[in-house]
């Protein structure tokens, strides 16, 4: 009887766990960026994930622009970065002293063998005492 | 170790064989892959040489094909229209007719008269007259003609009649040069489908002029036409050495990850037999839940399916969660995984039977240690299941309730499948555990009731107190008590019927449907609620740092499109269609931002410009055009004091080969006091408005303040004083956001206060929602559930079509087709009700619509000629534009067949919309004598309604139009709240009609089924039976009729069974005389011998009395013998037939020779077994045979309970000395037995048990080594 309590609480914590909490971290917008430099040069978004708010617009050209939430923006970039594997990237604009960070750059990448640059513009804003990405453009 | 496994998998050689052979290729395509590889990249060269060709042979063989197709219609098309231009008088209305039938819906085509003008055309002319002429290629050869939106393959072809010649041109579109980001665009790219399907980027050169690329990374080839003219040049991208190598390398991959997860299957079938011998049922379910994890992590791993799946199934965008590392990271990944976990809850649920109970049931102790601990695995259940549902809601796009079609889209129809699924396995574990509690004193009915409704009450109250000490709970109290309710009424259910029935997951899945679209509206709810949030972050997300980017972006992009270099080229251009190919292709189009694209020339001079909710007039600010660098420059401080906003521009030089051609420049309007919210014609909204919202833009209340006063309004209300107050005075949180209640015309209104400093300025957002009534949330319910309904259904159709095959028929019950009946009546025309009123609603709206056009038609027509008649002298087209103005409605004037006036010129000149009028308005107005027509139009797929009419303006005709492209009409009720109230109301009346035709036929059928089950009864021989008579009319006659029946068949097998008695007693009388002389001659002769040798004082007399007393002793223990059969026999109670479980009888039967030295196995497939039989009657029989087997000096008996051709049949085998062959026929006869001291009664009072429940006994085979004997019991039917 024991034994099968537990087997069931198991498959009951299993379905039950919370999903992964989003919890930012205090850091300065320019840190942010080279993060999210450094993340998208590697393909690692777990390096920036966790500054996604709870709701970031994205807007690249393979989808539909809109609000998701960090789980969706993490799958999402992941995969685009998948299809379009980061070559080269670095921001050239970055202006961290607004009340909305923001750094722009160009992101060379290879699809299917093919070369091709795209353009990068991701902004902050302050929740808190948190700074977070509220917007990711790639076009 | 290899042994080992080797020995477990004895018995599945075959498949262990396979196993071991997929490994193999496996090992073996890992050492061939590299090896080819590396032979592929040596012979790079030639292998790219010979791909190119191959590529180009396919792709010339494609065009091929369609121009092949493409000429045979033309050649159709030619031979339809020959026979009408040859006519004397031209039917210039049939050539319209003929032109736009269906056939050629895919073609755009223009018939020219010999005066070059237009006769029949197409509703969008592909060629205007002025391009036809001259001829530029030869008559009935087909080339590319390029025009500034669209390229077609086209062909100009002539008939000639007489001294007449008429030219018509045929074309196809095979590239677009534009591109619009929304729902409605219909792509159309040779280049792209090439692009496509060989996976290389491909360019297409539509010029007979064109030229192979001289670079060495692409491969160019040319196209010619059906005279062998070069018409165009197709170029592609080499595929790179790597890209092909990799692709190479993937190919062997996903090989050898298919045959990975096949030899996983195949594992599976291998240790199979091993898993059934697992006497444990927790072990079992441990060891195929391990297996289905296994199976589940290399799925996972090696990313299978979804590596061959593309599309919004696969989309992260559609559902995403962390969950475990990422397994439910889209829906096919969702389905895959819940899959197989409710796969495991099925297994959990159906062995929950057999898990023993050790306790007994009677321990309070223990039974109040299980109830907290399963309570507190139902609460986190229940919590698990509003977590996922809640993540359902928030990490997906899709929006369950805001479509307004009733049929969701693939993925969303994934994702109710799988959050269906979800519920399952959470309610089939959630019984279980009740299950589990409750199962020892299930049998027990004293009790029973009481432990049941304590643990109901327990589980209950538990809930409330775990919602106190959770921080948040998932989901509703509602919702809670519903859950532990209905799970408890399943269990209950199941524990009092103590049926398994496929038709028990009908009653977990519509309650899983109910519980999980419950979740689902509450988190949905929430979300709406969150996305006022939304709509203030969208709000002040833009800001001239972004605005630049976007212009940056877009003007970068002009600098790479050979399209911008061949306008500013070509002295012909239409350059407002080259600014609105550029537009619609930037994110300026994409992110609906007020926003405009203007060509000038190296002189700075205007060209041309599309734009949109941009004035011309400000398109250019002073300081562009006095730029003179060489890249891209950003005003952003141009504000003309007209406008409220500012102009942030950007310019481009466009050079080629280091010589100016001109310049392109991007603008964009930015008002900060008012929120982006653009104005867009229908066809060019991108719906970034929505941008993933739960609620329509269209649904929502906005008030903006800039310091303090209100500065912008979007929605239809207007916030009152009292109101501006209220959210001026809102209590913020730190974060400057806060939540206030508006109630605004009697209407609750949840309102989301947003305050943010931009520039210095304090802005205040105020974001309202109305809050929903009860249809929507009926509606919303329902909209699922009617989803939800048809998976159940179509699982109840795979399970119908499964007993069909197996029954080789269907049997309809009495009380399912009274059901059918029922719902067939009622249900039915409700539904075809529903449809109809909601085509009779549609059809109303459009009337409304045509109506309101036409009002508009009348108007306009009416301020023309009004204003014409005051002065005559007016120029019409300035008169034109003070109507739209004044009237606020948008209109275009036609003079014959071309635009002459449209208040929305540019889209006309920017070439979106065809400046030719609509040919089948005009067949109607011109040729056919109507005065005014009504017809549907389209712009890409977006559908409008267009109400043409005549009008003569001084003295001159025109045909006036007004359409609801421009002007929005709203129809008085939307199709959405058409669905919100026909399929909410229809459709909770078509529940409570199946609700009540259940009822219905349930109880109309409740005597016939008594009926049923008390003739099954009788003829079983239970002649006890009364029917319950509260019945009326002809059932109570029946029912009295049956009942009278019985008491007559009672009454006559009474009379028979006394015969019966009587002649038995007789017989019995007979054979105990005939028994009992057979001992008496021997003893009657002993004594005699006995007597004589005392008389004649025999000297043996010693001797003989000791013979002559044993022979006695023996023929008395013999009437002894004989006295206990039968006195066993007269003691054979009557037949007492119930429904018992044929197992426990069986096992009370072996627990009687435990201290023999015998083992007895029993094995069952099912548990319980139930067969009518007399109890005691069938334990004698058991008992019998099992002593048979001991007296056959048997050291193992072997009994097996299974089904088999809708019989119960108990298999006794033993491994005694058999039965000879001689005897088979005879064991069960009276008097025969084998035995010393037998009297061969046994074996014959099984026989006659057994015919007297309708079922048989019978040596299936007998030898040396072991006797195999079946009792074949009729199946209970009720349980059938």
């Amino acid at each position: 009887m024991k034994i099968r309590f537990i087997f069931l609480v198991i498959i009951c914590f299993l379905q039950s766990v919370p999903l992964k909490a989003q919890q930012p971290v205090t850091e300065s917008p320019g840190r942010i960026f080279n993060r999210i430099e450094e993340g998208i040069s590697f393909r690692e978004i777990e390096k920036f994930s966790r500054f996604f708010g709870a709701q970031t617009y994205l807007s690249l050209t393979n989808g539909n622009p809109g609000y998701y939430s960090p789980n969706q923006v993490f799958y999402i970039l992941q995969d685009y970065f998948r299809i379009f594997k980061p070559v080269n990237f670095r921001f050239i604009t970055m202006s961290d002293n607004t009340d909305t960070p923001y750094a722009s750059g160009y992101y060379k990448y290879e699809s299917k063998g093919i070369r091709g640059t795209a353009r990068i513009y991701i902004s902050l804003k302050l929740t808190g005492n948190n700074w977070i990405i509220s917007q990711i453009t790639i076009n | 170790m290899l042994s080992k496994i080797t020995y477990n998998a004895e018995g599945n050689r075959k498949y262990f064989t396979l196993f071991l052979l997929l490994l193999f290729m496996i090992t073996g395509l890992g050492i061939l892959s590299p090896i080819l590889v590396e032979k592929k990249s040596s012979n790079w060269e030639k292998e790219l040489k010979t791909e190119c060709r191959e590529i180009e042979t396919s792709v010339k063989f494609l065009i091929d094909e369609k121009t092949k197709g493409f000429l045979k219609d033309k050649e159709a098309f030619s031979t339809e229209i020959t026979p009408l231009l040859r006519t004397a008088k031209l039917p210039a209305g049939s050539l319209i007719d003929i032109v736009n039938s269906s056939k050629y819906k895919s073609y755009s085509i223009e018939i020219f008269n010999d005066r070059e003008e237009l006769v029949a055309w197409t509703p969008y002319e592909a060629v205007p007259g002025e391009a036809v002429f001259p001829l530029e290629n030869a008559p009935g050869e087909f080339y590319f003609r390029q025009t500034g939106l669209i390229t077609y393959l086209s062909i100009t072809d002539t008939v000639k009649f007489n001294n007449r010649i008429f030219y018509y041109t045929f074309s196809i579109p095979v590239e677009k040069k534009y591109k619009i980001q929304n729902e409605y665009y219909k792509s159309i790219s040779l280049s792209g489908e090439l692009s496509q399907k060989y996976q290389t980027y491909f360019e297409t050169d539509y010029s007979s002029l064109a030229l192979e690329s001289k670079d060495g990374r692409k491969y160019s080839f040319a196209i010619t036409s059906n005279n062998g003219n070069r018409i165009a040049v197709v170029t592609f991208t080499k595929p790179s050495r790597e890209n092909s190598l990799t692709s190479f390398e993937d190919l062997f991959i996903n090989i050898q990850s298919i045959i990975a997860v096949t030899a996983l299957i195949i594992l599976g079938f291998v240790f199979y037999p091993k898993y059934k011998k697992i006497r444990f049922a927790t072990l079992k379910i441990l060891a195929f839940t391990v297996y289905l994890a296994l199976f589940r992590f290399v799925l996972f791993i090696l990313s299978l399916p979804s590596k061959f799946f593309e599309g919004q199934i696969t989309d992260p965008s559609c559902f995403a969660s962390s969950f475990g590392f990422g397994i439910v990271k889209s829906p096919l990944e969702f389905f895959i995984t819940i899959s197989l976990f409710l796969v495991v809850c099925i297994n959990i649920f159906n062995k929950a039977y057999r898990f023993p109970d050790k306790n007994g049931g009677d321990n309070i102790i223990g039974f109040i240690l299980k109830s907290v601990a399963g309570t507190a695995v139902l609460l986190v259940i229940l919590r698990g299941l509003g977590a996922s549902l809640r993540s359902i809601i928030f990490d997906s796009s899709l929006r369950y309730f805001k479509e307004p079609g009733l049929l969701p889209n693939i993925p969303a129809a994934l994702m109710q499948l799988n959050f269906l699924l979800l519920g399952l396995s959470s309610v089939l574990v959630s019984v279980v555990i009740i299950l589990l509690i409750l199962k020892a004193v299930k049998n027990k009915r004293n009790i029973f009731i009481k432990y049941f409704l304590w643990l109901f009450v327990f589980a209950q109250t538990s809930g409330v107190f775990y919602d106190l000490i959770q921080s948040e709970p998932q989901g509703t109290p509602l919702i809670r008590i519903l859950f532990i309710t209905f799970v408890f009424l399943l269990s209950y259910k199941i524990l009092r019927e103590e049926k398994k029935t496929l038709f028990n997951f009908v009653y977990f899945a519509l309650v899983s449907s109910i519980i999980t679209i419950s979740l689902l509206n509450y988190y949905n709810t929430r979300l709406e609620k969150e996305s006022l949030k939304t709509t203030a972050l969208e709000l002040t997300r833009a800001n001239d740092t972004w605005f630049e980017f976007l212009i940056r972006d877009a003007l970068s992009n002009v600098s790479q499109n050979p399209e911008t270099f061949k306008a500013l080229k070509d002295q012909r251009t239409n350059y407002e269609t080259a600014a609105f190919a550029i537009w619609s292709q930037s994110s300026l189009q994409r992110e609906e931002i007020s926003s405009a694209v203007t060509f000038l020339d190296k002189q700075k001079a205007f060209l041309g410009s599309f734009g949109i909710n941009i004035n011309p007039k400000y398109r250019i600010s002073p300081a562009t055009l006095k730029y003179n660098g060489e890249n891209i420059e950003i005003f952003d401080n141009y504000q003309p004091s007209a406008l409220k906003g500012k102009i942030i521009t950007g310019i481009i030089p466009v050079k080629e080969d280091k010589l100016l051609l001109g310049y392109v420049v991007a603008s964009i309007l930015y008002d900060a006091g008012k929120f982006r919210v653009s104005n867009f014609p229908a066809f060019l909204e991108s719906k970034v408005n929505s941008f993933n919202s739960a609620v329509s833009f269209e649904k929502l209340n906005v008030f903006v303040f800039n310091s303090g006063l209100l500065s912008c309004v979007f929605g239809d209300l207007t916030p009152s004083d009292r109101h501006i107050k209220r959210i001026l005075n809102a209590k913020l949180s730190e974060n400057n956001d806060g939540w206030i209640d508006l109630k605004i015309s009697n209407e609750n209104y949840i309102t989301y206060i947003f305050k943010h400093s931009e520039n210095k300025t304090d802005r205040i957002i105020a974001a309202a929602l109305k809050e929903k009534n009860l249809s929507w949330s009926l509606y919303n319910f329902f909209k699922v559930f009617f989803i939800h309904s048809i998976f159940i259904i179509s699982f109840l159709i795979i399970v119908f079509t499964l007993q069909i095959k197996e029954s080789k028929g269907i049997k309809y019950t009495f009380r399912s087709q009274l059901l059918f009946a029922f719902l067939f009546t009622s249900v039915l025309p409700m539904f075809f009700l529903a449809f109809y009123n909601r085509s009779l609603t549609e059809e109303k709206n459009n009337d409304i619509i045509i109506y309101k056009l036409k009002q508009n038609l009348y108007d306009t027509e009416n301020y023309l000629k009004e204003h014409f008649a005051d002065n005559p002298t007016r120029d019409l087209k300035l008169l034109c534009g003070d109507a739209a103005r004044d009237l606020n409605i948008e209109f275009s004037l036609f003079a014959e067949k071309k635009l002459y006036f449209s208040s929305k010129d540019e889209f006309y000149r920017a070439g979106i919309i065809s400046r030719v009028i609509n040919p089948l308005v005009y067949n109607k107005l011109r040729y056919q004598g109507y005065k005014e027509f009504i017809v549907n139009e389209s712009v890409e797929n977006y559908l409008f309604s267009s109400f043409y009419g005549r009008v003569v303006v001084n003295n001159k005709e025109y045909i006036l139009t007004v359409s609801n492209l421009f002007n929005k009409i709203p129809p008085p009720v939307t199709g959405e709240e058409v669905d919100i109230f026909l399929f909410g109301s229809y459709f909770f009346a078509a529940i409570l009609v199946i609700i009540l035709s259940t009822v219905l036929a349930n109880r109309i059928s409740s005597p016939i089924r008594s009926l049923i089950k008390a003739t099954a009864s009788v003829a079983g021989g239970d002649l006890s039976f009364e029917v319950n008579n509260n019945q009326k009319g002809e059932i109570r006659e029946l029912v009295s009729g049956f009942n009278s029946m019985i008491k007559e068949l009672k009454r006559g097998q009474s009379e028979l069974a006394e015969l019966e008695r009587e002649i038995a007693w007789k017989e019995m009388a007979r054979q105990v005389a005939h028994e009992i002389k057979n001992p008496l001659t021997p003893m009657k002769l002993a004594v005699q011998q006995l007597i004589i040798a005392y008389k004649d004082k025999s000297p043996k007399l010693d001797e003989i009395f000791g013979k002559v007393t044993k022979t006695i002793i023996s023929q008395i223990e013999t009437l002894n013998n004989i006295a206990s059969e039968f006195s066993a026999f007269a003691r054979m109670p009557s037949l007492k037939v119930e429904k018992i479980d044929i197992a426990d009888v069986i096992h009370d039967a072996r627990n009687l020779f435990i201290e023999d030295n015998i083992i007895i196995k029993i094995d069952r497939e099912h548990s319980p077994v139930f067969v009518n039989a007399d109890k005691d009657q069938l334990k004698r029989a058991i008992i019998n045979l099992l002593r048979n087997a001991i007296q056959a000096e048997a050291s193992e008996v072997s009994i097996q309970i299974f089904a088999e051709g809708g019989k119960i049949n108990v298999e006794i085998s033993d491994n005694g000395t058999g039965i000879p062959e001689k005897y088979i026929n005879k064991i069960f006869d009276p008097d025969f037995t084998t035995k010393a001291k037998g009297m061969g009664i046994g074996l014959k009072l099984a026989r006659k048990f057994m015919e007297s429940i309708k079922g048989r006994i019978y040596v299936y085979e007998t030898s040396v080594s072991g006797t195999k004997i079946i009792l074949e019991f009729p199946a209970d039917e009720e349980k059938t």
